[in-house]
């Protein structure tokens, strides 16, 4: 018989509680393994990216916020500076700002997208096939995965994938268009965290 | 990256299909009958990536016949039920019907059966509610099938199925993507008995 045996009831249940309280406390500071959660996400990074195909190395500079929305959902915004030989003090620099909003799904693990301006507008019925874009997002490991299809007129689709992966000090992006399947941009880049 | 905010294809689909809706005499006819029949793979290559499934040229079978103004496909699916799930088949029976844009087919939920384990209901046809959204596509002799599905966790299963008519037969491009991996397959298909 092991010594366990030996110890009164009171004993084994204190040692069970003492071992599951450092399971507790074992858990999240695990590293890496542990998932990351949406509140991960939240907050102002700035940083740069390139294109596949851009001359100019690093030719886009990148703003992205990351906040909460409602109770449950999250906002985000983005701002895509496109440079001209590297510089963005010149005529035919770009700059792009984009938004969207999502809220959390019924019974199901992901965030679906939302109208801003009517946030208590019951959401309207998405019909793809009238060319409505399905826009959904997921946290998976460390990466926040925001996605947006559409069958276009034609009958070919669209798809769009913006991955922002938690790296040490800020965010890396991944961003993929697909056409009808072929991959036809793709655009990475890195962030650092900083100061709203 | 600008392609977010690009929904000009939106606004001109409502009205196009607001206008053509109106007209009776459009969106009619099926398929041309050099599809019809049962088609059988001849041979199958692993185009990109790689399957824990033994997969044969057999899964490329697929049967298309008239069904009033549309048609109907009996195929095989590849499939995972969720991220690490082993890949599977299942039959999938889907009946598409003209819509008003020429040369694209909607799916009939009404006229169809498909495992709704894989599928979930689809009533609907909206991916974020759990229900597949399957559509056909036509250009020339070349019959493109597509279906997405959302997962619960937010993961997603997109494929295409490209059918196109040669003159000994048909030639078959399947591409199977999720937010994990690629799978292309290639094969060649004859039809049963010709």
């Amino acid at each position: 018989m092991s010594r366990l045996a030996h110890l009164p009831l009171r004993g084994l249940l204190a040692l069970a509680l003492l071992a599951l309280a450092l399971l507790a406390l074992a858990g999240p500071s695990g590293g890496k393994a542990a998932a990351a959660e949406l509140g991960d996400f939240f907050g102002t990074y700035v940083g740069n990216a390139q294109e596949l195909g851009d001359t100019e190395p690093m030719a886009r500079d990148i703003d992205i916020v990351v906040e909460p929305f409602h109770d449950e959902g999250f906002q985000i915004h983005w701002i895509t500076v496109t440079k001209v030989d590297g510089r963005r003090d010149v005529p035919g620099v770009e700059r792009t700002v984009q938004s969207a909003f999502f809220e959390p799904a019924e019974e199901r693990s992901l965030f679906v997208e939302v109208e801003a301006a009517n946030p208590f507008r019951e959401r309207e019925a998405k019909e793809p096939m009238k060319g409505h874009a399905v826009r959904w997002a997921s946290v998976d490991g460390e990466t926040l995965h925001v996605y947006s299809f559409v069958v276009l007129e034609d009958g070919r689709y669209e798809l769009q994938i913006y991955d922002r992966v938690l790296t040490d000090g800020g965010l890396d992006i991944v961003f993929q268009r697909f056409d009808d399947g072929v991959l036809v941009r793709q655009i990475k880049g890195s962030t650092v965290r900083v100061q709203p | 990256m600008a392609d977010w905010g690009d929904p000009g294809v939106i606004r001109p689909l409502v009205l196009i299909g607001a206008i053509l809706a109106a007209s009776p005499a459009l969106g009619q006819g099926g398929l041309p009958a050099s599809f019809h029949g049962d088609w059988q793979g001849e041979e199958l290559t692993v185009e990109d990536g790689s399957t824990d499934l033994e997969v044969t040229a057999e899964d490329l079978n697929v049967r298309i016949e008239p069904d009033d103004s549309g048609f109907r496909m009996r195929w095989t699916a590849l499939s995972r039920k969720g991220a690490g799930d082993p890949l599977a088949r299942s039959e999938v029976e889907a009946r598409f019907e003209p819509t008003d844009r020429p040369g694209v087919f909607a799916f009939d939920p009404e006229q169809s059966s498909m495992l709704l384990s894989l599928f979930g209901d689809p009533a609907t046809s909206n991916p974020l509610e759990g229900e597949p959204l399957l559509w056909a596509r036509l250009d020339g002799e070349t019959l493109s099938v597509y279906g997405l599905a959302v997962n619960p966790g937010g993961g997603f299963d997109l494929y295409q199925h490209v059918r196109a008519l040669t003159g000994e037969g048909m030639t078959v491009r399947h591409t199977h993507r999720t937010e994990r991996e690629l799978l292309i397959l290639e094969g060649r298909l004859v039809r049963a008995g010709g």
